[in-house]
Formats: C-alpha cells, structure tokens, sequence
C-alpha cells in the first residue's frame, strides 16, 4: 500500500483499516482528519459516540457538559471509569479521547450547552451530536443547528428502546418537524425516573457517531428524513420516514425563531410545579380576567410568547416576545392597566417585574397564562 | 404508555381509520387517552403516529385509511442520553 501524502507513517498505520476501504481511502481519512464533531453531553450517548469518532481520527473534537462523573452514570457512560467518580466529566472524557488517540484535539467546555453560548461554541465544528438529557437542550441543539446549518446527529433512548435520526440536513426536516411541541414537563419520564438498559446507548450512539463519520466524508446514504427505531428487547430496527414540515417555526418557509429562545421556559421546566404557589406577587386568576372582560373593564391584554406560539391560539393580546421587551416597553402606555400572559405564566411574571421595574404601575400577571385560561375558561382554543 | 396496556407491545384493534383505531384503542385502555390526546379530539404533539412508514401528518391524519394489513405505531418524543 502506497503511504498517502496527507498522512504521516503514524497515521497510515493507526489508520490502515479504513485506508484499506476503497469508500474511505486516503481522501476520505484526509477528510476525518480536517473533520470536526461537537458532542453535546458525554453521557451514555456522548461516551461510546466519542470514542469512536476519536478512534476513527476524526481530527477536532468538542464536547460540552456541566456535570460531574456519578457512580450511577458507569453502567452505560463507558467514556468514564471508577476513579473518575466526582471528576468533572469533559476531565475524565479528555483524558480517554487522549488514550484512544493522542492525535485527536479535543475542545472541551466544562459548562451547559445554552441559549448563550450555544451559536458560539457550535460555530466551528461540521457536525453536532445531539447527546443530551433533557427536551430543552434537545430543543436548543436542533434550533442552532438549524440556523447554523450544521448537520444534528440526534440520538435519544428511554429503557429499552431508542431513537436515532439526521436532522437539519440537506433540505431534511429537523427535530421540531417530528417534535412540534415538547410534551409537559413530568409527562414523559426521564432515564432517571424510567431506567434505560446499559448497553442501549452504545447501539445509538455509535449509530450518531457512524453518521457523523460518513457525513465528513460524504459517502453513503444518512439518516436525513428517516427516522430509526431500535427496541433492544424485539432486537428489531424500523426505519419510518420524517418529512420537513413547512410551517415549521425553524426550518420552515417562514421562519419565526431566528435566534436561540429561552427554552426552559418553550418546556415549561422552570414553571413552579405547584398550582397553588404564586408565580408574581401580582398574579391574577383566568376567572378574574374573565369577569374584567365581561364587565367591559379598559385593560391592555400583552402576549409574551413567541410569534409561533400566537399563531397556535391567542387572546387577542398585544404580542411583545419577553426578549423583546426591554426594547419594546415604551409601546406601552405605563399608566394603562396591564395584564401580562404567556404559555404558562413563567415568562409573563417576569415580564410584570420588568415593567414594574420601568416605573409601570398597574400590572398583573395571568396565573397559568393562556394553558390555564383554555382548561378553566375556554376549553376551545387549541392547546400546545 | 405500555403501563396503561397491561405491558403489552402491540395491540389488535379492528378500524377503518386511524381515529377509530385510536378509539377503540383508548376504549379498551382508557388511561391512555390523556396520554394520546390534548383534548376530546386533538392528539398530544409529542407523539408520532405512523400508519407503517408514514407518519399520519404526511397522510390524511385520523381519517387515514387502515385495513387489516396495517400497523399504526405510536413513537413519543424521547429524552434520555
């Protein structure tokens, strides 16, 4: 075999195998090696995914997670091992990739993938995979990709089956196209709550890993608009078809998100989880909202949500988005009286303390925003 | 949603649409309902229903057709990684 001239003799023998494929050959090593992966979450997924993309020689690693190594994660997250225990994961995962491969470069940010700093970090790697815990971050992910045309290795697992796809790829639908709307925070339980089998996130990840290498490569056909179901118990694959949705409010012909949102808030996972406890200490009830209206009371009605939000339902609300409204607040008249709503009444407490704040007095929030006023008032409007 | 069905996978049902399969699914098992749908006709936007390979937003929703050789599948939003 003739050494070829992008690799060194190190590389050509470590990569001897791949080299030997005719689909990857030396072009398509050259390509793994200028190629770059951002991981999202060394976890069950991110671990076996990382590994392999190392060994493969994929040349520019990163790997974001906030977390710290917990006896309970070694059972499925192979990257860690037993004296990793309180390591901060993106420690313990560097040091791996560094044994698997000395001449990978690994990037690593020991903090939380946000709405802050997501687009910066995502920026300058090829390909992201979607290793993450949680719909918000799912969310996050598949939106920056998204915007920043990079391709979502998503992956996602839940006890004994799991789910892998290509999203935002090649004018393919993106995990909003499948997902509109996260389910309500508790509905669907976590791997925490439900367990997942050890092995499982080896089979999906490596598959997310698998996807990431042939798309450096550009060989073979990706999961672009196929969605994989794999159910370890049946040992079955299914494969199902995903189109991209049109009104879709990232990818679609018109598009409404054009930025990272605040997504705990799109979940509702940073709404109290008790009906009772207060949201602001100027919350009003749907019903008292609805006598004000009956009585033909002068009151200013302000949406908080997204555009794409208000074009689900709505009241009939002046739409300011809460990103928008320090900019936006002196569209309202500060003596007028306010009533602030949202989805759920997280982001419109805050709105009321932001308008409060700007000297406005007479400002209420809608206790349970426009979820709460469709169960108890009008059982019609469409939920989301 | 396998703890509403007794643990079972996979389910009969004899319909002519997906509606009525969702019916008489949630007749059978009727702590599925709120698992399926948002209100009395509206199905929850965090599950996929696929009738085989297609999903039933590409088709004709519940009034897709269905005969006896069909699956419908029902694939909810995963978290876990």
């Amino acid at each position: 075999m003739t050494k070829p001239d992008t690799l060194s003799q190190d590389e050509a023998l470590r990569y001897a195998r791949h080299l030997t494929l005719p689909e990857v050959g030396s072009t398509g090593q050259a390509k793994l090696t200028a190629g770059s992966v951002l991981l999202i979450g060394t976890g069950g997924l991110g671990s076996p995914a990382a590994m392999y993309l190392a060994a493969a020689g994929v040349g520019r690693l990163g790997i974001v997670d906030f977390d710290k190594v917990d006896a309970s994660n070694l059972q499925r997250q192979i990257i860690h091992g037993t004296g990793d225990i309180g390591r901060s994961k993106v420690e313990s995962a560097v040091e791996s990739i560094g044994e698997i491969n000395p001449l990978v470069k690994v990037e690593s940010y020991d903090e939380a993938f946000t709405s802050k700093n997501a687009l910066k970090i995502a920026s300058s790697y090829d390909v992201v995979i979607d290793g993450t815990d949680n719909f918000a971050t799912r969310y996050l992910v598949n939106d920056v990709c998204v915007l920043l045309g990079k391709p979502n290795c998503y992956g996602s697992i839940f006890r004994f089956e799991g789910q892998a796809s290509v999203f935002a790829h090649d004018g393919g639908p993106c995990y909003r196209c499948l997902y509109p709307q996260p389910p309500a925070p508790g509905v669907v339980p976590s791997c925490a709550e439900g367990g997942v089998l050890g092995v499982l996130p080896g089979i999906i990840g490596v598959i997310q890993a698998t996807e990431a290498v042939k798309l450096i490569m550009g060989i073979g056909d990706s999961l672009s608009q196929r969605l994989l179901l794999f159910d370890a118990l049946a040992m079955k694959f299914r494969e199902l078809r995903v189109r991209r949705d049109p009104t879709c409010p990232v990818c679609g012909d018109r598009p409404t998100i054009t930025e990272p949102i605040d997504y705990h808030q799109f979940c509702g996972t940073s709404s109290s989880s008790s009906p009772d406890a207060p949201q602001s200490p100027w919350d009003i009830e749907p019903e008292e909202l609805k006598h004000k209206i009956a009585r033909n009371e002068t009151f200013l009605l302000v949406d908080v949500r997204e555009p794409h939000e208000y074009q689900i339902c709505h009241l009939d609300g002046t739409l300011i988005p809460l990103g928008e409204l320090e900019d936006r607040h002196e569209e309202l008249d500060r003596n007028a009286t306010i009533i602030v709503h949202c989805k759920m009444g997280g982001r419109s407490a805050r709105a009321v303390q932001l308008l409060r704040d700007k000297g406005f007095r007479d400002v209420s929030n809608l206790k349970g925003g426009i979820h709460a006023w469709t169960q108890r008032i009008d059982p019609s409007l469409p939920t989301y | 949603m396998r703890k509403f069905t007794d643990g079972k996978r996979e389910l009969l049902v004899q319909a002519s649409n997906v509606g009525e399969a969702l019916r008489k699914l949630t007749e059978a098992h009727p702590e599925l309902k709120s698992q399926l749908y948002q209100d009395e006709d509206r199905l929850v936007s965090y599950v996929n229903f696929f009738v085989n390979d297609q999903n039933i937003r590409d088709l004709d929703s519940t009034a897709t057709p269905v005969d006896d050789r069909d699956e419908l599948l029902l694939v909810p939003a995963l978290a876990g990684g």
